[in-house]
């Protein structure tokens, strides 16, 4: 048989083969061995002791003690380079004499089924690498997808915004034109209850798209704001506020609902003009939150309770699945107890709020 | 009145024993795991070893630089007595040596225990080979197939291909040599 026939033969072996100098010199392989130790067959031949280890044990060297005897035997090694860095191959081998020049080489020959182990091990990598991009770009994508909303969501935000203070100033434009004392005091609730919506607005607005507000910065500018622009001088509107991190579902009624009360107080508490006080409390009560408004006026007659504010006090209570209780005489106290939704969910828990 | 102290007891156990067996229960389950052709191939291994170390002890004793056939067959000889086999020459000549043994240095453990036979071959493959170049060791007949004793012929010639049941071993001593002495035990 011709030698280019026996050499085609040995490239096409399915198993790497390969033969070695003694030094570990590689003088020729197969595409099976080339492949195994991720060498390009027209590469430059690397020493196998440098892509291998164990392949010297001590003062035996294994390349010797294969090639002293035609018997095949076994050996394992270590690849240390390439994409199978740090695999261990179980390999056989057995020296080989040059008829010519009587030169002695070692012809190796890696396990069959190892190299399938290979194989499957490679096909296994390539799979998690293509499905590791697959997930990175879906996961920039949904990266993209949510700056996209979150901006769309802070414009939205910030036009909620001046759309209130529009409206504020046109319900005010209008005020100032009526003469009609009942139509003036309908526009000023009208304008209070946007007031309180819009501060939740302009809190969010310097969130960044967040839907979470600090409770008692956010009451506490809704209580500064009435104090100064709702309250006769005769009546002192103080407030002790617990931190507390508020989803917007919540904020939005909770400060409607103060404005209500605050103004119910004003309006209803303090009819000879005395000099009166209107507290406002926010305290955390074993995973819920508690509000409390209090007067030391008046307090309310039997027929009270009847009005638009109250009416719009106990839709707020029911929108927020809260409990709303209230005392009277002397004065009017208001107490709110509810399970706040989850702040970074914005969904609110099922189940008892005390 | 029986003796119940253990040991006074009669029992085939001492260190020669257990050695001969803990090596004839090795190889079997080799045998038994990785069929006998492979595990002749780990035994073969190991020889080839033992016989690298045995060759350097004569070396360093005996001159074997310029040995013949007929020093290397009296090392062979010796170095299975000094083992506890019971070896003999039969016939030597240019080409070939050829050995009979009587009594295994494994005992009657060698029995159905052909990969150990390798042992053999590949110390007296690897010694002789070291010292003229090549050997081509047959094991014509052995205690282990059952033979009741061994006919082993060493052959000093390279031929063209080998028969079943030899195998041939190289000198690698130009490479050995090459390295670094093996540290003193």
């Amino acid at each position: 048989m011709k030698a280019d026939v026996l050499s085609q033969v040995f490239d096409s072996l399915p198993s790497p083969m390969m033969i070695v100098r003694l030094d570990g010199g590689i003088e020729r392989l197969n595409a099976a061995a080339a492949s195994l130790l991720d060498l390009g067959l027209d590469a430059h031949l690397p020493n196998l002791l440098e892509l291998c280890r164990s392949l010297d044990r001590g003062a035996t060297n294994v390349l010797e003690r294969c090639a002293g005897s035609a018997g095949w035997q076994p050996l394992s090694v270590e690849l240390t380079r390439g994409g199978h860095a740090g695999l261990r191959v179980a390999m056989t081998g057995r020296g080989l004499v040059d008829a010519e020049n009587r030169t002695l080489r070692v012809l190796l020959l890696a396990d069959r089924s190892d190299n399938v182990h290979f194989e499957e091990h490679r096909r296994l990598i390539r799979l998690l690498n293509s499905e590791l991009a697959e997930q990175q770009r879906l996961r920039e994508q949904l990266d993209e997808a949510l700056n996209r909303e979150r901006q769309l969501h802070e414009e939205l935000v910030h036009r909620m915004k001046n759309n209130l203070s529009m409206l504020s100033v046109i319900i005010r434009s209008r005020k100032a034109a009526s003469r009609d004392p009942n139509v003036n005091q309908a526009l000023s609730d009208i304008e209070g209850r946007i007031r309180s919506i819009a501060l939740v607005h302009e809190m969010l607005d310097g969130t960044r798209g967040l839907e979470v507000v600090e409770a008692s910065d956010l009451l506490g500018k809704l209580c500064a704001t009435m104090r100064d622009s709702v309250a006769p001088p005769n009546v002192e509107v103080t407030w002790d506020l617990e931190p507390s991190r508020l989803h917007i579902t919540d904020a939005t009624p909770l400060c409607l609902l103060v404005n209500e009360l605050v103004t119910n107080a004003m309006k209803h508490g303090f009819p000879q003009g005395g000099p009166g006080r209107v507290t406002i409390g926010l305290r955390r009560l074993c995973g819920a939150l508690e509000l409390r408004v209090t007067d030391d006026g008046a307090g309310m007659t039997s027929d009270a309770g009847q009005g638009t504010g109250s009416r719009i006090v106990e839709a707020l209570a029911m929108q927020m699945d809260a409990e709303l209780s209230r005392e009277t005489g002397p004065g009017v106290h208001w107490r709110l107890l509810f399970k706040p939704a989850d702040p970074d969910g914005g969904r609110r828990s099922v189940g008892d709020a005390a | 009145m029986t003796d119940t102290r253990p040991a006074a007891a009669e029992l085939p156990l001492e260190g020669d024993i257990f050695m001969r067996r803990l090596l004839r229960e090795l190889s079997g389950l080799l045998e038994d795991v990785v069929g006998t052709e492979s595990a002749e191939g780990y035994i073969s291994g190991v020889g080839s070893i033992m016989g690298r170390w045995i060759g350097e002890q004569y070396r360093g004793a005996i001159d074997l630089e310029c040995a013949d056939a007929r020093l290397l067959a009296e090392v062979l000889v010796d170095l299975k007595r000094r083992i506890g086999g019971e070896f003999h020459i039969i016939a030597v000549s240019e080409d070939r040596i050829v050995l009979g043994n009587a009594r295994c240095p494994f005992g009657d453990m060698v029995q159905d225990r052909p990969s150990l036979c390798m042992m053999t071959s590949n110390v007296f493959g690897r010694i002789v080979a070291d010292s003229l170049g090549y050997a081509r060791v047959e094991l014509q007949e052995t205690i282990a197939a059952g033979h009741g004793r061994c006919r082993v012929v060493v052959h000093l010639e390279p031929r063209r291909e080998s028969a079943p049941g030899e195998m041939e071993y190289f000198s690698t001593r130009s490479a050995a040599d090459a390295r670094e002495p093996e540290p003193a035990e």
